[in-house]
C-alpha cells in the first residue's frame, strides 16, 4: 500500500492504517529525534508524542504537499521544544576536540564505538539550527526542498547552513586528525604493535 | 585587494559547487570543472575528505526503535482515544438556555414569590383608554364612487406603421 492510500484509509477511519504509517516512519523520526536529542529516551518520547499529533490531525493530512516533511516538522517542532526545556544545549568548548580522539590509533581505523562517539560529540558541538539540516540531509537523505518546508525557510538558508556546518565539521576533523597523528608519532615503535593489536 | 576578492569568491563557489557535488545536485557539465579545482587545491580536496568520513562514521551506527517504545505508544494512544470518548464536544457547544440543572425546591419556591411580587409592582393600564395613536392611523375607505362607463364604442391602438381598429359589434 503506498503512502497516500495509507493517509486516505487512515482519514477514512480505518485504525489499522494508521498503524501501518506508524510502522512505515517511526524508524526515520525515531533516528532523527535521536539524533537531535542525543538521549534515546527522550527521543523516544518526542517520537510517540510526534505519531500522537499525527493521529489528532488526521483531518490536516492530505492538505500537506507531502506527509514526510510534514511529519519531520512535528518531529523537529517537538525536539526544539524538547531542547529548550531541557536548556540543554553545552557545545564542546574549540580546545576541547583533542579530547574526541581517545584512541592512540589513526583516524580512519578507529572502531565503531569511537566513530559512533565522535559523530555524536560532533552533532552535539553545533548550533541546533546547523545540527538539525545535518541530520535530514546526511541520514534522512531529504532533499534541500524538503528541508526548507521542514525547518520553514528558504532553499538558500537551508544550502547556507548546511555549508557552515560542513566547514564547522572539517575543521573538527582536521584538527582531531592532527591530534590522532600527533599521538600516533609518538607511541614508541614497540608500543605501536600492542596498540595495532589492540585495535584488531 | 581586488584580486583577494576575486579569490575569495572563486573559492566560495567552487565551495557551493563542492556541497552540491557531495548532496549529489551538482549538474554534470559542472563536475569536470570541479575536479580540475580538487586537483589544484589539496585544502578542498580534504574538505571533501572530511565529509566523505563523517559520512562513513555517521553510518557505523544502527539507529533502532526501542521494543519497549511501541507498546509504550499505543498505550497512550489508547489513553488518548478514551479522553477523547469521554469528551462530548456538542454537550459543551450546547447553549446556556438548552442546559437543565437541577435546582433546590427552596430556590425554585423563592423564584416563584420573586416574581409573583415584581408583577404586582408592574403599574395596571387601564383598558377603556384609548390611544390617539390609533385614532391617527385610523383610515377611512368609501365605496360609493359613481360607476364609470365607457362612452366610446371604437378603440384605436397605434402602432408604427400598423393601425387596428376595433368597435363593439
Amino acid at each position: 500500500m503506498n503512502e497516500f492510500a495509507l493517509i486516505e484509509s487512515f482519514q477514512a477511519g480505518d485504525e489499522f492504517a494508521f498503524v501501518g504509517i506508524y510502522n512505515r516512519y517511526k524508524g526515520p523520526v525515531y533516528s532523527f529525534c535521536y539524533k537531535m536529542l542525543l538521549d534515546s529516551d527522550s527521543a523516544k518520547d518526542v517520537m510517540q508524542e510526534t505519531f500522537l499529533r499525527v493521529y489528532e490531525n488526521r483531518d490536516r493530512l492530505l492538505k500537506t504537499s507531502s506527509f514526510k516533511s510534514w511529519l519531520f516538522t512535528i518531529a523537529r517542532n517537538q525536539c526544539l521544544n524538547s531542547l529548550r526545556r531541557s536548556g540543554r544545549h553545552v557545545g564542546l568548548q574549540p580546545d576541547n576536540s583533542e579530547m574526541i580522539v581517545t584512541s592512540e590509533t589513526p583516524f580512519t581505523k578507529m572502531e565503531k564505538l569511537e566513530q559512533v562517539k565522535f559523530v555524536a560529540q560532533f552533532l552535539e558541538s553545533l548550533n541546533p539550527d546547523y545540527r538539525e539540516v545535518i541530520i535530514l540531509r546526511e541520514y534522512q537523505n531529504l532533499t534541500y526542498e524538503e528541508i526548507a518546508a521542514v525547518t520553514r525557510s528558504t532553499i538558500s538558508a537551508v544550502k547556507s547552513r548546511l555549508f557552515k556546518a560542513r566547514r564547522q565539521l572539517a575543521k573538527l576533523m582536521e584538527k582531531a586528525m592532527l591530534a590522532s597523528e600527533l599521538r600516533f608519532r609518538q607511541v614508541e615503535p614497540g608500543d605501536v604493535a600492542s596498540t595495532t593489536l589492540r585495535v584488531n | 585587494m581586488s584580486d583577494q576578492r576575486e579569490n575569495n569568491n572563486e573559492f566560495q563557489r567552487h565551495e557551493e559547487e563542492l556541497n552540491l557535488f557531495l548532496d549529489g545536485e551538482l549538474s554534470f557539465d559542472r563536475q569536470a570543472n570541479l575536479y580540475s579545482h580538487l586537483a589544484e587545491h589539496p585544502e578542498s580536496r580534504s574538505f571533501m575528505d572530511s565529509v566523505m568520513l563523517f559520512r562513513r562514521m555517521s553510518r557505523q551506527e544502527f539507529i533502532a526503535v526501542p521494543p519497549a517504545a511501541d507498546d509504550e505508544f499505543f498505550e497512550r494512544l489508547a489513553t488518548l482515544k478514551a479522553s477523547n470518548s469521554q469528551i462530548d464536544r456538542v454537550q459543551d457547544r450546547e447553549p446556556l438556555w438548552n442546559s437543565r440543572k437541577p435546582i433546590s425546591m427552596r430556590t425554585a419556591l423563592a423564584t416563584v414569590v420573586a416574581v409573583f411580587m415584581v408583577g404586582l409592582l408592574l403599574p395596571i393600564s387601564n383598558p377603556n383608554e384609548s390611544t390617539s395613536f390609533l385614532e391617527q392611523e385610523e383610515e377611512r375607505v368609501f365605496f360609493d364612487v359613481p360607476q364609470t362607463r365607457v362612452l366610446q364604442s371604437y378603440i384605436y391602438v397605434f402602432v408604427p406603421g400598423l393601425t387596428i381598429e376595433a368597435d363593439d359589434n
